[in-house]
């Protein structure tokens, strides 16, 4: 281990980040995973790559994959919670973690005074929910209607959703779950919507259910208008693949190659690159992560968590909270942005962004090594 | 430090300057020429070169959601292939924020203004303009849609209430002017119309765009924000939408209003239904309206992207996406549509686009009022800006590409009997003096002393696309930002915002608005200093009263 100079870099490095820096600059291909922090923490972690050539994947890294790679190869109608909630005369929910999400966000909650006091009273229908989900529709919602399907196989129900909707005849029954009665009859609701919402969950259809969805809602724009609402990806995963964008043009898992930006999901994807083990040393960024995936392996492992968790790497350093500890820029669900959030809790605790930082200048500096 | 660019010729209308001579930078601003005798630090030599001031760009989409979700859909219009060069990261990184600062720079704009900042968004498009480097920026808060204007409006509440309501969403956007785009399109959109003119009444809402747009004048000019109020008119794209553009020109009654991207909008229809030029309609109008000031939005060969606000024009416009993709979101107030587009050089459509664009140009009563756009990236990219100023300022030029136009684009319009040659004053004019006029940024746009030292020094070759393209020397507040076409390196601009009082019942009324309407208060919604880190981003402009 080198010693680290403090007038060569102009602060005093602890022996973590001294640990950690040499580390990640000594290795073939360093991979820079979670990204579970706030904006700042994200822009010092590609950063950190540029300087390294590293590869980056986010906690959410597959979800990403999927909804990001739909979303590029064939484009999407989507909407906000705060517009779904108000405008919307139909919602249109599938599956549990759609609902899950809905609910979350505040969909069936009453306006103290309604922004769209003409919009007709609300439907909703849900799609593999069971028959009596515990949620409050609330008191502007008038009918709940159900479609019975297995949530672990919504694409085929969206496949004949679409179909009988742009009225395809659906001759031949599609199982015993849903029925083409039941298909047919939800099918009239959603094209009778004024200002339909099909709500969905990208991690759970998958490229291929997203884009079905996707053309459900499109199908309905050529009489009425329809859209879509869905959760975004865990782990603050939306600010992660945003930044990515204005920074590479990549949504988030992309690797630095020779200074040149790479987007190649399967190439740089983390749990694969250290299996593989192509990936030689891990920087994992997760101050809002619940602990480390499983497929970190100890050894090479530089682990950024929050205070108190236990964490099997070779470097451990706390850091603080955003939102907690310190201030930060989060992706925020119900408001549908990024928002800046003042500390509950000011400690003194590191910023993720502040360890990630020296360790950029520790490398940069050559002392590491 | 003092520095001298020496012996250039400096080109600057405000001062009426066409002279060779030295022009002094000191302390990141230009002074007057220093006593005899007095130490020059550093000399540059502009021998043979123009020296003008730093460019600025009215309307080019840099930033903000909309331009990202843009960057999702289309990875292959920035396929990444060139490294970057050491200390500048990601400086070649295909259509990044990075690059875009670099490019900028590199042609010698100095500050940029991306013209549709949402305030439900204004974090993250600035944000975003904080990793452009190098140039300045600015952003204009975009109002006119949003369901607490629409309500007092509706509910004829007084002017003060829509005066302190818009100045509420200017400051803590913090917008440098405000924008309106196709005013109550997006309600109308979302209630199912497929079309919405000037003079429409939004269901249920009780209101015309005309409404909306007279009641932002008012409120702009009570605000007293410098720039006019920048309007993005409804029917674009609209066979006829000169029409639309002579009655919101009309509808201003003289006061101060910059329509956007007119080239857009200079199409009349023939008997056929088809569209013809409308640019003599559109000059003579602008002529006759000296209370107006329009960017051109010229478009230009090759594959892009249309990126607004307008989702009703983006949604009608998507059966021309290309590739066949495209993405609508009716977000809070308008939300946004991005569709792919290629202007080929075999379509008469595109090239009879391209036409109008320069007529207006060349028809232009006056190049303090007729600036220069591509609308970024939406008719082409910024990128294109050399090849237009070549075009305006070379007939030759221009009839070697008007050669290869199909005749059904040829005889729908009059470009080719067009013999005017923008001068070198008029292109500083167009791309500089106004500009910066009519932003209200009094510190620069020329080369007086006083001025922030923002200058670009260019070799004076015949060929205007070329000379444009890589200018010979960038100072960007006083510092070497560009050396013989190539940034030299990481330097950082400001945010151009302004900060204008409101009446404190404003803020309750808006807390309680967002409160009902997302269920989270004002704090979701700020741009606070503190989001920037160690980094000083904005500067605050006076507004003009």
């Amino acid at each position: 281990m080198a010693v680290i100079s403090e007038a060569a870099v102009g602060w005093p490095a602890s022996e973590a980040e001294a640990r950690a820096a040499a580390l990640i600059g000594r290795a073939r291909l360093p991979l820079i995973a979670g990204l579970a922090a706030d904006l700042d923490a994200i822009r010092a972690a590609f950063a950190l790559a540029d300087l390294t050539g590293a590869a980056v994947d986010p906690a959410a890294g597959d979800a990403l994959a999927a909804e990001m790679r739909a979303f590029a190869d064939s484009g999407q109608m989507n909407t906000t919670p705060a517009e779904a909630r108000h405008r919307a005369d139909l919602v249109v929910v599938a599956g549990p973690a759609a609902l899950a999400h809905a609910v979350a966000v505040g969909l069936f909650e009453a306006a103290a005074s309604p922004l769209y006091p003409w919009r007709t009273q609300r439907k909703v229908l849900l799609i593999g929910c069971g028959d009596a989900p515990a949620v409050d529709f609330g008191p502007t919602t008038v009918a709940v209607s159900h479609l019975d399907a297995d949530p672990a196989h919504l694409r085929p129900v969206l496949a004949a959703l679409r179909a009988a909707a742009a009225g395809h005849g659906l001759t031949a029954p599609t199982g015993d779950r849903p029925t083409l009665a039941a298909i047919t009859a939800a099918a009239a609701e959603i094209k009778a919507a004024a200002f339909g919402v099909l709500v969905y969950d990208p991690a759970g259809l998958g490229a291929l259910g997203i884009e079905l969805a996707q053309g459900l809602v499109k199908d309905m724009n050529v009489a009425t208008r329809f859209t879509a609402l869905t959760p975004p990806p865990a782990l603050n995963g939306k600010a992660a693949a945003l930044a990515g964008l204005w920074t590479v043009g990549l949504p988030g898992r992309f690797g630095m190659v020779r200074g040149v930006p790479k987007g190649d999901d399967w190439r740089f994807d983390g749990r694969r690159l250290v299996a593989s083990g192509e990936a030689d040393a891990v920087l994992w960024v997760g101050p809002l992560a619940p602990g480390l995936p499983d497929w970190l392996p100890a050894a090479g492992t530089v682990a950024l968590v929050p205070p108190g968790q236990a964490a099997a790497a070779d470097v451990v350093i706390e850091v603080g909270v955003p939102g907690i500890d310190h201030g930060g820029t989060l992706y925020e669900a119900r408001r549908d942005g990024l928002s800046y959030l003042e500390p509950a809790a000011p400690s003194a605790r590191p910023r993720a962004a502040a360890v990630i930082g020296r360790l950029a200048q520790i490398i940069q500096g050559g002392a590491a090594c | 430090m003092l520095i001298r660019l020496a012996g250039g010729r400096v080109i600057d209308p405000v001062q009426g300057l066409d002279a060779v001579g030295d022009l002094y930078v000191r302390d990141g601003r230009i002074v007057a020429a220093p006593e005899p005798g007095e130490a020059v630090d550093e000399t540059h030599d502009c021998r043979g070169r123009i020296v003008m001031a730093g460019a600025i760009d009215v309307h080019s989409h840099i930033a903000g959601g909309n331009v990202t979700l843009a960057r999702l859909l289309l990875p292959e219009l920035h396929v990444n292939e060139a490294p970057s060069p050491d200390g500048m990261p990601f400086a070649h990184a295909r259509w990044s924020s990075w690059e875009i600062g670099r490019l900028y720079a590199e042609m010698g704009f100095t500050t940029v203004i991306e013209p549709a900042l949402a305030p439900t968004h204004a974090l993250q498009t600035h944000l975003e303009l904080a990793d452009l480097p190098v140039i300045d920026k600015g952003a204009l808060t975009v109002v006119g849609n949003d369901d607490l204007l629409l309500k007092l409006l509706r509910e004829r509440e007084s002017r003060d209430a829509v005066r302190d309501a818009v100045a509420h969403a200017l400051a803590a956007s913090r917008g440098l002017g405000l924008k309106v785009i196709n005013a109550g399109g997006a309600p109308a959109f979302k209630s199912n119309l497929r079309a919405f003119s000037f003079d429409d009444e939004v269901p249920h809402y009780g209101l015309t765009s005309r409404r909306i747009v007279t009641g932002l004048l008012d409120a702009a000019a009570e605000i007293g924000v410098p720039h006019p109020l920048h309007v993005h008119c409804n029917n674009l794209g609209v066979p006829g939408a000169t029409e639309t553009v002579r009655a919101t020109m009309a509808g201003a009654e003289g006061r101060p209003i910059h329509l956007a991207h007119i080239q857009f909008y200079a199409y009349e229809e023939d008997p056929a239904g088809l569209f013809r030029s409308g640019a003599e309609t559109i000059a003579a109008a602008l002529a006759a309206h000296p209370n107006v000031s329009v960017d051109v939005g010229q478009v230009m060969f090759g594959p892009t992207v249309t990126i607004s606000l307008d989702i009703m024009k983006q949604y009608s416009g998507h059966p021309h996406a290309s590739p066949k993709k495209w993405a609508l979101v009716d977000g809070d107030a308008e939300g946004g549509g991005i569709v792919p587009i290629d202007y080929r050089a075999k379509s008469w459509v595109n090239q009879l686009q391209w036409a109008i664009g320069l007529e207006l140009f060349l028809l232009s009563p006056d190049p303090w009022r007729c600036l220069m756009t591509t609308d970024h990236p939406n008719g082409g990219p910024f990128t294109s800006y050399p090849e237009i100023l070549h075009l305006l300022m070379d007939r030759g030029e221009r009839e070697r590409w008007i050669a290869r136009m199909p005749e059904e684009a040829k005889r729908r319009c009059g470009l080719a009997a067009l013999e005017r040659e923008y001068t070198l004053d008029e292109v500083a004019i167009m791309t500089r003096a106004a500009p910066a006029r009519l932003l209200g940024l009094a510190d620069r746009g020329h080369l007086k002393p006083g001025a922030v030292a923002d200058i670009a020094v260019y070799d004076d070759l015949a060929d205007r696309a070329a000379m444009f393209r890589a200018a010979r020397l960038v100072l960007k507040d006083g510092r070497v930002a560009v050396r013989d076409g190539r940034c030299t390196g990481w330097i950082f601009g400001r945010t151009h915002a302004l900060k204008p009082g409101y009446d404190a019942a404003m803020t309750r009324e808006v807390e309680t608005y967002l409160t009902d309407r997302y269920g989270v208060g004002a704090k979701a919604f700020a741009v606070p200093d503190e989001a920037f880190g160690e980094r000083h981003v904005f500067k605050v402009e006076p507004c003009s009263h």
